[in-house]
């Protein structure tokens, strides 16, 4: 059975191995692509603006109440609904629609005028605005590239050198994209939370952080390549929530790496705990010294293995430098 | 060393020695001229941006793979080819064979061959993205299951199990074809 197998396999390759050089590329778009290449006017292809998340994609993927009907609207906390003007009747009444039969009192014991109503409605907002502010915690920090590589952000690439001329873009929900040789590293520090590490080829946005007394989930997405994240002493009754392809991943406190490929999410702990959940809901916990990886179009059932040596190694290393930069935050 | 200079008469000869096969992989990868032409077209700017990184002691043959892949991956989670696929699949695409490589003249044999050719690449269309980068590189561009798992951020085995899959999908999909 496995003679045939490989037989079978081995005519497969064949076929495949015999395919000829792909069929030739119009001799015009050759010409023009190799003069403007050497005369270095080059430009970018089409399709790479392009590429922001079409909200179709979305649905079914991360927010399954939007396949029923709910507006967008319901399911974004904080969005405020367009319910027309503030005067209108319904508004100025606070009235509501399930007011049956005859009213014996119109509801108003005493009338606000417009100018109260208003000042009410932009203290509240002012409360609410403070509020949350004042809960937001620290954005990250401590920031440490080097290495040959360039960081793209907002369209606009600097070498990894360049730290002082793009530091103060690095807030939390940009997203950025880090290329370069094995020894680009960049990584920053939310004191006292956690410390993150972006290897070459990744590309993520910067961690929105938790907050500090309620919504305490820390949050950001990777599409591709290597993260690795150490959480500190803050990190405790927080989580941390990451999106990548086809996987979401839940952690609470620990030592890990976030691995995402086109076909493929991997999850390596080194301490602590990790649960990686997929777009059916299906949670898979990680244990420590193991990684899980998950396929992107769940036909492959996700396999679990003991973590890489030189996984391990750079986890330990990042980990081992990390940590005294929570802990200084601490001490502060 | 010139062409880390970016000088003109270097650039070009690293063009002409290169383009053939990073539009030919793309060609296979994306199974679309158009889509080909574009992402070509970007790799090489992203070349040309690189450029004073080139280490003129190493082959840039698996550096140059590797942006290409990686291309290709952005185009695939680009919106353009999200909403092309949703308007077309590769089963019901009647432009699919004007699509791919024909009409080459010749002997009977080599038109055989070449409908064959034809057939296979209809085949490797039809694969998933990820499968289908799996047997390209591998088999097509004969790069080593360890390359592979390290440019794909998967472990040895994922990309062995991954290549295995892809043939196997492959068989059925040729198996579809009438092959």
């Amino acid at each position: 059975m496995t003679d045939e197998r490989n037989k079978a396999e081995r005519a497969l390759e064949d076929l495949v191995r015999d395919l000829p050089p792909g069929p030739a590329a119009s001799p015009e778009f050759a010409k023009n692509l190799r003069a403007s290449f050497s005369a270095g006017s080059i430009e970018a292809g089409s399709f790479v603006d392009d590429s922001e998340v079409d909200p179709a994609d979305l649905t079914g993927v991360w927010s399954e109440e939007l396949d029923d009907g709910t507006a967008l609207d319901d399911t974004v906390p904080g969005r405020i609904k367009d319910s027309g003007p503030l005067s209108s009747p319904a508004a100025a009444a606070g009235a509501t629609s399930s007011s049956t039969g005859p009213a014996k009192h119109t509801g108003r014991v005493f009338a606000f005028p417009v100018w109260a109503q208003a000042m009410t409605l932009a203290a509240a907002v002012a409360l609410i605005v403070f509020v949350q502010n004042a809960n937001r915690g620290a954005g990250p920090e401590q920031f440490q590239a080097r290495g040959n590589g360039t960081i793209e952000i907002d369209g606009k690439t600097f070498a990894l050198s360049e730290l002082d001329a793009f530091r103060s873009l690095l807030e939390p929900g940009t997203a950025i994209h880090v290329e370069g040789d094995m020894s680009a590293l960049l990584d920053f520090v939310y004191p006292g939370f956690m410390a993150v590490q972006v290897t070459p080829g990744v590309e993520m946005t910067i961690p929105e952080p938790a907050g500090r007394w309620f919504d305490r989930t820390a949050s950001f997405g990777v599409d591709h390549g290597e993260v690795r994240v150490v959480t500190g002493p803050d990190f405790a009754g927080a989580d941390l929530s990451i999106l990548a392809p086809g996987t979401e991943i839940e952690v609470t406190g620990t030592t890990f790496a976030v691995i995402c490929s086109p076909c493929s999410t991997c999850v390596c702990v080194l301490e602590g705990t990790a649960q990686m959940k997929d777009e059916d809901g299906k949670v898979q916990p990680v244990r420590p010294g193991r990684r899980q990886t998950f396929f992107n179009d769940n036909d492959d059932p996700p396999f679990e293995e003991p973590i890489r040596g030189e996984e391990r190694m750079k986890l330990e290393m990042f980990r081992d430098s990390a940590v005294p930069r929570l802990r200084s935050e601490e001490q502060k | 060393m010139r062409v880390q200079s970016r000088e003109p008469a270097a650039l070009e000869e690293f063009f002409d020695r290169y383009f053939p096969r990073i539009y030919g992989l793309t060609q296979r990868m994306l199974g679309d001229p158009t889509a080909a032409q574009d992402v070509t077209q970007d790799i090489f700017f992203k070349i040309h941006r690189a450029a004073d990184r080139i280490d003129p002691e190493r082959d840039p043959g698996p550096w140059l793979t590797a942006i290409a892949c990686n291309t290709c991956r952005k185009y695939w989670r680009s919106k353009a080819y999200r909403m092309e696929r949703r308007s077309d699949s590769f089963e019901d695409t009647p432009g699919l064979d004007q699509r791919l490589p024909s009409d080459v003249p010749g002997p009977e044999e080599v038109v055989v061959a070449e409908e064959s050719a034809e057939r296979v690449q209809q085949a490797i269309a039809t694969l998933p993205e990820s499968l289908r980068e799996s047997i390209l590189l591998h088999a097509y561009q004969g790069i080593g299951h360890e390359q592979i798992a390290e440019m794909m951020g998967v472990s040895h085995a994922a990309a062995r199990k991954r290549y295995s899959r892809a043939l196997a999908e492959l068989g059925k999909a040729l198996k579809d074809l009438g092959v």
